[in-house]
């Protein structure tokens, strides 16, 4: 079973990630829920996730940090993380691929925009030869 | 009401249509001076004052705010009606009836909404290489007094009609930012 981490202060748009995610066909995961960034740290030390989907306006500790956080880490680095944030303009967008982060979605996200993220994710482009 | 600022709430509402149909599968209309909707060929006018709750009225309005940090300072304001409160929170989670609604649930829903709205409009009216940086949402006791270059635009939803409020620096924003229509 796959489980993934949502980071987000408010537990309305936590809700409103799962939901999409689980249109998305992600019915059958296990989500884990965080209020910041801080949390989301702890959670992950306890249990690694296989995908984290977070905002980055949060208290305590951003978004942007927790990405930063768990780039650097060696256990965690290879954990794809998307963004789900009001801020996403190009600009930001490019500076967020940049401290590689695997998405980036400006708020207000649907089903098919979750959707059509993560199916790049689970078949990723072959690489040529 | 300005041109300019007709063009901001323009772009309010746009802003604002996209938040709620996406989330919330609601249409918003814009609505005209007397709180009437404006005819199809003139979607461009706003209200410049808020329609406020009767003295002494009963009726519930909840204001929400979040503030704008860079590269504008200002805050987004939202006003909203119990009524309306009650059923985008419902839509929003989906829910048939009102029982599982508390106090708590309806601010979380509002200022994810106000959250939400306010990211959608820095995108539409700021060039896309300019970064912005909003505050935390939060729920307000109640109204502050306007000001004069307040930009005020005024929207019905599901038959409630509610406010959107730009102050300070916002207010004063004209359309020379950038508008995408």
């Amino acid at each position: 079973m796959k489980r993934i981490l949502i980071a987000d202060d408010s537990s309305m748009a936590r809700m409103f990630i799962k939901r999409c995610l689980e249109i998305s066909g992600f019915q059958d995961c296990e989500f884990v829920e965080a209020p910041n960034g801080r949390v989301a740290i702890e959670l992950l030390k306890e249990k690694p996730v296989d995908l984290v989907v977070s905002d980055l306006n949060m208290p305590e500790m951003n978004g942007e940090e927790l990405l930063k956080r768990i780039k650097s880490s060696p256990r965690l680095h290879e954990i794809p993380v998307m963004i789900i944030t009001s801020v996403a303009n190009p600009k930001k967008v490019e500076e967020l691929r940049a401290l590689k982060a695997f998405a980036v979605l400006g708020k207000p996200i649907s089903p098919a925009t979750i959707s059509a993220t993560l199916s790049a994710l689970q078949n990723p482009p072959e690489e040529k030869p | 009401m300005t041109t300019a600022s007709a063009s901001i709430c323009k772009t309010v509402l746009k802003a604002v249509s996209e938040t709620f149909e996406t989330m919330i599968f609601t249409q918003v209309a814009p609505l005209g001076p007397a709180g009437n909707e404006l005819p199809a060929d003139d979607k461009g006018a706003f209200a410049a004052i808020p329609e406020q709750s009767a003295p002494g009225s009963l009726q519930k309005n909840y204001w929400t705010a979040i503030p704008i940090l860079s590269p504008l300072k200002g805050s987004m304001l939202m006003e909203i009606p119990d009524p309306l409160a009650i059923e985008l929170t419902k839509n929003l989670y989906g829910w048939v009836d009102d029982s599982q609604i508390t106090e708590k649930v309806k601010q979380d829903a509002l200022t994810e909404l106000i959250n939400t709205i306010s990211g959608r409009l820095m995108r539409l009216l700021l060039p896309e290489d300019q970064t912005f940086e909003l505050g935390l949402p939060e729920l307000k006791d109640g109204p502050r007094e306007l000001c004069p270059e307040d930009v005020v635009c005024r929207f019905a939803a599901a038959e409630q009609n509610f406010s959107f409020i730009l102050t300070d620096e916002l207010g004063a924003m004209d359309t020379r930012l950038k508008t995408k229509d």
